[in-house]
């Protein structure tokens, strides 16, 4: 007998619809939001056949429908093919993968099932925090692994049951190579910000780290961005990925973009008048390294602002206090490296302010991203010098987008969420 | 079905216009292009989207009423006229164009052509159900063929799921999986999808920067 005639296939809902009653929804976020996320063709999440636990989950978390990724990709992710997606930055992929791999583990199997792979530990907290969310009425056991903490609470943690690990890629190969965590049964694996996870900067980690799942696995890799080096890890890993590529246009569609020229010695003055002028809810500042970084908080805090600031060398309790406190909104401003580029989904962030311009198209896509998630409205200003000035045309032309000359006010149409709200009858049509 | 009589004197290119579907939905915005021949109205709907121009394209059929908010200005009827050429120049009709498009859409299109006219209503409801949430579903002469790896045969019930174990690149594991979930899908009874008709009756809609 095939485990597809062991298993009994059970309706999904048993067509009862009353236990939507009893949601205990959030309230409804009224923003407008752009195609970017409901240019869809309808699909809702029940079409999924999902488990009524993890429906329940999905609404509770304040998801009504499905993205276009999650559309896309939640069905065929289910069937257990591998998948090559790739879509803008926040426009649900974390839901994308979240949905299915949840949907798929047995509690009932006390063992790890299902592994995601994130580049940095302030991601792996933002997405195990998802992971709870949705789970929460289902018996799921969700670990964290991050480099930074004490390992031998890791290696009691595994000790007792884990469905599912979200992890950095060093501190689980540790694991995995101690014999601490056990991957006989981990028939799932996700590369969130894969081409991050398949560059230079994790050196093969993950070379190393698929060799301990089990030959029947499913791989699952998602992005903005996809260079040549994914195609190798590809070739190798996978069988036959099904590719999904909603990234006709590369550039959000709810950020708009300015520059302002300034000299180096003017930027901060630049930004003491941003900050006056500006309906900031919350701001993420990037700089180009971490010393520039230190550099930038201290003078904001001089000029009469509160900032945070967060980067790769500061001791991880830090890092982590300093990601909870400003999520939670205690600090208006945050100055940071390129350590947030990635994946970080902070609604609450209108404004994106590139201190220092980035060297290349693809950080530049990744920072703007930190706004306008999941298809609300943002700005991205940059503040370009001199020398920025061939960087700026080039990556204008390289995401085929356009970055505009800062007005004297700009519209808070754009960005400010008081401005976004639509009634009902407008949102149905928008 | 009660509609509106649109005629070029009450939407003029530039004009803006509030108009109401049949459906009971409404929009705002500057009349873009008007063609009473084709029955097709254009509207930069800059103010539902909040200063983000969208482009919506209505069947001007399923219009139930209209009201001019205010009249062409010069300058309106400009810039309705420069974003008319802008998409001409983006969707040229010429010979090689159009034949690339017709390419593109009846590629799109062919692999949901049933290839026998004996498919019983059940097996296209069957195929309604999985090509909704995986989209790599195709007609395989009368079985369904659900991402090269799952054949569901007459008469498309749950018991009708197979693997394909003669497709190329076939893989067991990925094949059960597949398996599962395709008939998961088709145990869901029908009257659980809720009809998706059209809100709006729009035809199109185009957002640009």
């Amino acid at each position: 007998m095939s485990g597809a005639e062991q298993q009994q296939i059970v309706p999904a809902n048993n067509g009862d619809e009353n236990w939507k009653a009893g949601l205990n929804l959030p309230a409804k976020d009224r923003r407008f939001k752009t195609a970017d996320v409901t240019d869809t063709k309808g699909v809702e999440f029940e079409d999924f056949c999902l488990g009524r636990d993890l429906l329940m989950g999905i609404f509770e978390k304040g998801w009504e429908k499905p993205s276009p990724i999650q559309e896309a990709s939640i069905g065929v992710a289910l069937t257990g093919q591998d998948i090559l997606a790739r879509a803008k930055n926040g426009t649900g992929k974390t839901g994308a993968y979240c949905i299915p791999v949840i949907e798929k583990i047995q509690p009932a199997l006390k063992a790890i099932q299902a592994m995601v792979i994130v580049p940095t530990r302030e991601l792996a907290l933002q997405t195990s925090q998802i992971c709870v969310e949705l789970s929460k009425h289902i018996q799921l056991k969700v670990m964290v692994t991050t480099g930074g903490t004490d390992l031998r609470d890791d290696i009691m943690r595994l000790n007792g049951t884990v469905h599912l690990v979200i992890a950095t890629p060093g501190r689980i190969l540790d694991l995995m190579e101690k014999g601490v965590a056990k991957m006989e049964h981990c028939k799932t694996l996700v590369l969130d910000e894969a081409d991050k996870l398949l560059s230079q900067d994790f050196q093969g980690i993950l070379d190393r780290l698929i060799n301990f799942l089990p030959k029947e696995r499913q791989v699952m890799l998602y992005s903005a961005t996809f260079p040549n080096t994914v195609t190798s890890f590809m070739q190798k890993h996978m069988h036959k990925p099904y590719e999904i590529n909603l990234m006709e246009e590369l550039t959000l569609l709810g950020v708009t973009q300015y520059y302002a020229f300034v000299q180096e010695k003017q930027k901060v003055h630049c930004l003491n008048t941003l900050f006056r002028k500006l309906q900031i809810n919350q701001s993420i500042i990037f700089c180009n390294s971490t010393q520039r970084v230190e550099l930038l908080a201290k003078k904001i805090t001089e000029i009469g602002y509160s900032c945070y600031y967060i980067h790769s060398k500061m001791a991880q309790n830090h890092r982590n206090r300093v990601f909870h406190d400003f999520r939670q909104g205690n600090c208006r401003n945050l100055v940071c490296s390129d350590l947030l580029t990635r994946g970080i989904d902070i609604q609450a962030v209108n404004v994106v302010i590139n201190f220092d311009f980035p060297r290349n198209a693809e950080t530049y896509l990744h920072r703007i991203g930190r706004s306008g998630r999941f298809g609300h409205l943002g700005v991205a200003i940059n503040l370009i010098t001199y020398e920025d000035r061939h960087t700026l045309r080039r990556i204008e032309q390289e995401l085929r987008t356009r970055i505009e000359p800062i007005p004297k006010t700009v519209d808070p149409k754009l960005y400010v969420a008081d401005q976004q709200l639509v009634d009902a009858a407008d949102e149905t049509t928008a | 079905m009660a509609s509106c009589n649109l005629t070029a004197s009450n939407v003029a290119i530039g004009a803006c216009v509030e108009i109401e579907t049949t459906n009971g939905l409404s929009a705002r915005g500057v009349v873009i292009s008007f063609d009473t021949t084709r029955k097709v109205l254009v509207l930069d709907t800059k103010e539902m989207a909040i200063n983000k121009p969208m482009i919506r394209i209505f069947n001007s059929e399923h219009l139930k009423n209209i009201k001019v908010l205010s009249e062409a200005l010069e300058e309106s009827e400009k810039f309705a006229r420069a974003k008319t050429e802008q998409f001409a120049q983006n969707n040229p009709v010429n010979g090689t164009r159009t034949t690339e498009r017709l390419d593109k859409t009846l590629g799109e299109l062919t692999p949901n052509l049933m290839k026998s006219p004996a498919i019983s209503i059940r097996g296209q409801q069957a195929y309604l159900q999985l090509k909704r949430t995986i989209p790599d579903t195709c007609w395989c002469g009368e079985d369904i063929r659900v991402l090269g790896l799952v054949l569901v045969h007459k008469p498309y019930e749950v018991s009708d799921v197979t693997k394909d174990a003669k497709a190329t690149g076939f893989d067991e594991s990925r094949a059960e999986s597949a398996v599962l979930q395709v008939q998961k899908i088709l145990s869901k009874p029908m009257t659980e999808y809720t009809a998706r008709a059209p809100l709006d009756f729009t035809i199109g809609a185009i957002v640009a920067n």
